[in-house]
């Protein structure tokens, strides 16, 4: 379970004018209206090399994305690890490439986690469908029982 | 048997991208396509909108250059409120193109740094997995870290004229929404927090000696790799200097004449028609006059660079002199002298914004003029991967009814395709045995264009690379992926 220890950053991928690629930053949006997230929050359309650097500067990362994902889970929270993965295929770059290029470059690894928001359409102009709801739903609510555990103590 | 090879997505291009190739019983190369696969669909999701909303919307056309789409369309959003370029206010012209000029810099320094030097340092033979930033990191950290703060620096200076917030606005219809500050501007001057403006043309200047040296221990194959005559189209300043925000229109064919001379912006449609395939959502925009097979034209870096009569910057102009000697005194129409182009249009980015801000017009707090309303707007600007057309029709209410954009990657369709066929040709051709590093040639050639195809998602879990070989009959041949 995730506890905040530190200096925390939220990136928030996507782009809330194609369907659930949204969901990332629907779901940061809600942390940040809630008002209680223990830390940064950026929004970004794609991750770029220069988040490296900014990684560099916090003691735990969190990414939040849309998910394509054949599995029937609508929300997952997992580790993120750096890695030298194959995702140098566009202009954007993967979490675990950031972290990687973090620790080759500057040699800070912060904790990391990746929050997947499984999304269901795309298109231009399209909110978030029923599933992308639900996953977002669930993993607010993973969220929120974790800021309460931490308000608790 | 008759094969096709198919290459789907193309590496390291933005959006979705597939290559095929057409080959005959002898294994020779008959044809070839250059695909996009996505339909963006914007133009007709925008109608019905109101045309002041148009400079935020458009950013989220495009996750890589939301700032040239925010610029073109404020541009065109100024004429349909009845103002000319010229009629802004100094603060805003200032701002607007401080804020461009900052896009072209960060764009250009990512796509040097993390796109084309693992190609150009590994060489294309190199398997993907060493072929990509992290190898380059590990082996050539200052030259990585260097790569990053220059791309820092532009997107600061896209912060701080629009914002945070990755919908920041700073173009509103006929300025620009805030004031630039002391504390804005000494950001970048004072060293303080990044590395200062200085620091940036010290940089520019050690990468573009780095790609020089690169240049002239592999002339041979840089000179004759994707090589193949085109026409150059680019917006051109007064007296025909470079000037990537305003400017009128220019085209030369592959020696130098002129084929279209220094027409204004907005009359664009006189001068283009747009070819369609059927094989692809991507049109084929050329001169009319030239007709489709002679009229079509690469823009972008080279185009520029080609085009101008002067670069308005000392230490960049001098890059272009010599730039030029180097190509003989002629236009340069060879694919991988795109990355030289650009590492001298990085330059000059570096010197504009110096400039810019130690112009005290930049702080200037009268940010907005008005015009009269007009029913049609077009906005172009050189956007980093060349010439970005936006033009609206809006009714008496102000609602959008018509939407047309050709992107910088729509200009650069024919000659991308050109550049697969010329690279099939050249490494392809007669192999039985279709290698990774002939498929890597493919992409290197299509990646010195930059193209930007889509605009696409990027949720996890997509862009593999997929390679297919089918047969004429659809029977598939062989598949690899890479991922």
């Amino acid at each position: 379970m995730i506890d905040f220890p530190g200096k925390t950053l939220l990136f928030a991928i996507g782009n809330s004018s194609r369907g659930d690629d949204g969901l990332g930053w629907a779901f940061a949006s809600a942390l940040e209206e809630a008002g209680f997230f223990p830390g940064e929050i950026v929004y970004r359309y794609q991750l770029q090399i220069e988040d490296a650097e900014l990684c560099s500067h916090f003691d735990q990362v969190i990414f939040a994305d849309a998910w394509k994902t054949d599995s029937d889970l609508l929300f997952a929270f997992e580790p993120c690890l750096p890695k030298a993965d194959s995702s140098f295929t566009t202009h954007a770059v993967s979490p675990n490439a950031i972290l990687q290029l973090c620790k080759d470059i500057y040699e800070v690894e912060p904790q990391s986690w990746l929050v997947l928001l499984r999304g269901a359409r795309w298109g231009l102009g399209e909110g978030l469908s029923q599933t992308g709801k639900k996953g977002l739903k669930e993993g607010l609510a993973f969220f929120y029982n974790a800021l309460h555990q931490r308000s608790l103590g | 048997m008759n094969k096709k090879i198919v290459i789907d997505p193309v590496t390291r291009v933005e959006g979705h991208g597939r290559v095929t190739l057409y080959l005959d019983e002898d294994d020779q190369i008959t044809n070839s396509h250059f695909h996009i696969v996505e339909f963006r669909g914007f133009e007709r999701f925008i109608q019905g909108h109101p045309y002041w909303e148009v400079p935020a919307l458009v950013q989220r056309l495009c996750g890589i250059c939301p700032v040239s789409h925010h610029l073109a369309a404020g541009k065109a959003v100024d004429r349909l409120e009845g103002l000319e370029p010229e009629d802004l206010t100094p603060a805003a012209d200032r701002q607007r193109r401080l804020l461009h000029y900052g896009q072209i810099f960060q764009s250009h320094a990512l796509h040097f740094f993390y796109l084309a030097a693992p190609d150009l340092l590994y060489g294309i033979d190199a398997p993907v997995g060493q072929r990509n930033i992290v190898a380059l990191a590990l082996d050539n950290k200052e030259l990585a870290r260097k790569g990053i703060l220059m791309r820092k620096f532009g997107q600061e200076i896209i912060r701080a004229i629009a914002g945070k917030r990755i919908h920041g606005i700073a173009v509103v219809p006929g300025g620009v929404y805030k004031q630039f500050t002391v504390e804005d501007r000494d950001y970048f001057l004072d060293g303080k927090a990044i590395p200062d403006i200085e620091t940036m043309i010290e940089w520019s200047i050690e990468t573009l000696e780095f790609l020089k040296n690169y240049h002239i221990e592999h002339r041979d194959w840089l000179d004759h790799f994707a090589a193949f005559d085109s026409g150059h189209l680019s917006l051109i300043g007064l007296n025909g200097d470079m000037d990537l925000y305003h400017g009128r229109l220019r085209a030369t064919d592959a020696n130098g004449n002129v084929t279209l001379r220094d027409v204004p912006d907005d009359h664009y449609r006189r001068y283009f028609s747009e070819g369609v395939e059927r094989w692809t959502y991507l049109k084929f925009p050329y001169l009319t006059h030239l007709g489709r097979e002679k009229g079509w034209n690469r823009v972008g870096p080279l185009a520029r660079v080609n085009i101008c009569d002067r670069i308005p910057t000392p230490l960049a102009e001098q890059e272009r002199l010599f730039f030029k000697e180097f190509s003989g005194g002629l236009p340069n129409n060879r694919s991988m002298y795109y990355h030289w182009a650009r590492l001298i249009e990085v330059l000059h980015c570096a010197e504009v914004m110096k400039n810019l801000l130690h112009d005290p017009e930049l702080l200037g707090s009268d940010l907005v003029v008005k015009g009269e309303r007009r029913s049609e707007g077009i906005g172009i600007v050189e956007a980093p991967r060349g010439t970005l057309i936006h033009h609206y029709e809006a009714n008496e209410k102000g609602k959008l009814t018509r939407c047309n954009l050709i992107v910088s990657t729509t200009h650069n369709n024919e000659p991308m395709n050109r550049a697969v066929k010329e690279v099939a040709l050249q490494t392809m051709n007669g192999h039985h045995e279709i290698t990774d590093g002939m498929l890597n040639g493919i992409e290197v050639a299509i990646r010195a264009y930059d193209p930007c195809l889509s605009c696409a998602t990027h949720a996890i879990g997509q862009m593999p690379l997929h390679v297919e070989i089918i047969d004429a009959e659809g029977n598939l041949v062989k598949e690899k992926t890479r991922g």
